[in-house]
């Protein structure tokens, strides 16, 4: 399956929060635990509102999760 | 693996192995008549039944999953699943057509028209499963 070309900093920023599981943050932005996993590995990029949903269960902003992998 | 996946396998085991053994059936003796539909109702009655048992027993061992409604990854999953579904769906209903239009009998017809309705649900739960396999 090719990568898609959005980047992101879920794996650091879960161990930032005191190692915060999938399940966890799954259950904060309202998507199965498979799906979070999908989009930490890049297998599958989300919707914008989901992806403003990961950035507010971190407390941070939207640029500081997902990168656009060109740039 | 995901709840929704396991529906999907449960809805590919239960209809490859229940339709699967009435086609074979339905083929091998010729049923025609009220045998058939006896038979027919006979396999779409264990379907539900089986399909009933085997998705409370996924709930009962993964009651959290169960619980998450359908994402919006799942969703595309089903849209993609139910694409392919209707291109099976389209081809065996034309074959269908052709070998009525070839001079079979109706009990042929409609038994290539319930393949079709089948052959598509079993496309829609594989791909399914082919996209919760690769993470996609």
């Amino acid at each position: 399956m090719k990568a898609t070309a959005i980047t992101n900093s879920i794996r650091r920023l879960r161990f930032e929060r005191g190692e915060m599981t999938q399940a966890q943050l799954a259950e904060k932005v309202g998507v199965t635990r498979q799906t979070i996993n999908a989009i930490e590995q890049g297998k599958y990029s989300p919707s914008l509102e989901a992806a403003f949903k990961i950035a507010d269960a971190f407390g941070v902003r939207l640029e500081e999760v997902f990168r656009h992998g060109a740039r | 693996m995901a709840y929704r996946e396991k529906s999907a396998w449960i809805t590919v085991i239960s209809l490859v192995a229940i339709y699967g053994y009435y086609l074979l059936v339905a083929l091998s003796e010729r049923a025609k008549g009220a045998d058939l539909v006896w038979k027919l109702a006979g396999a779409v009655v264990l379907v539900i039944v089986v399909q009933i048992v085997l998705t409370i027993l996924a709930t009962i061992f993964s009651p959290r999953d169960a619980r998450v409604p359908e994402d919006e990854r799942e969703k595309l999953f089903v849209l993609k699943g139910m694409r392919n579904a209707h291109f099976v769906l389209a081809f065996a209903v034309v074959a269908a057509i052709a070998a009525a239009l070839l001079g079979r009998d109706r009990y042929a017809l409609a038994n290539g028209l319930f393949f079709a309705l089948v052959a598509a649900d079993v496309t829609k739960a594989t791909t399914q499963i082919v996209l919760y396999r690769r993470g996609a």
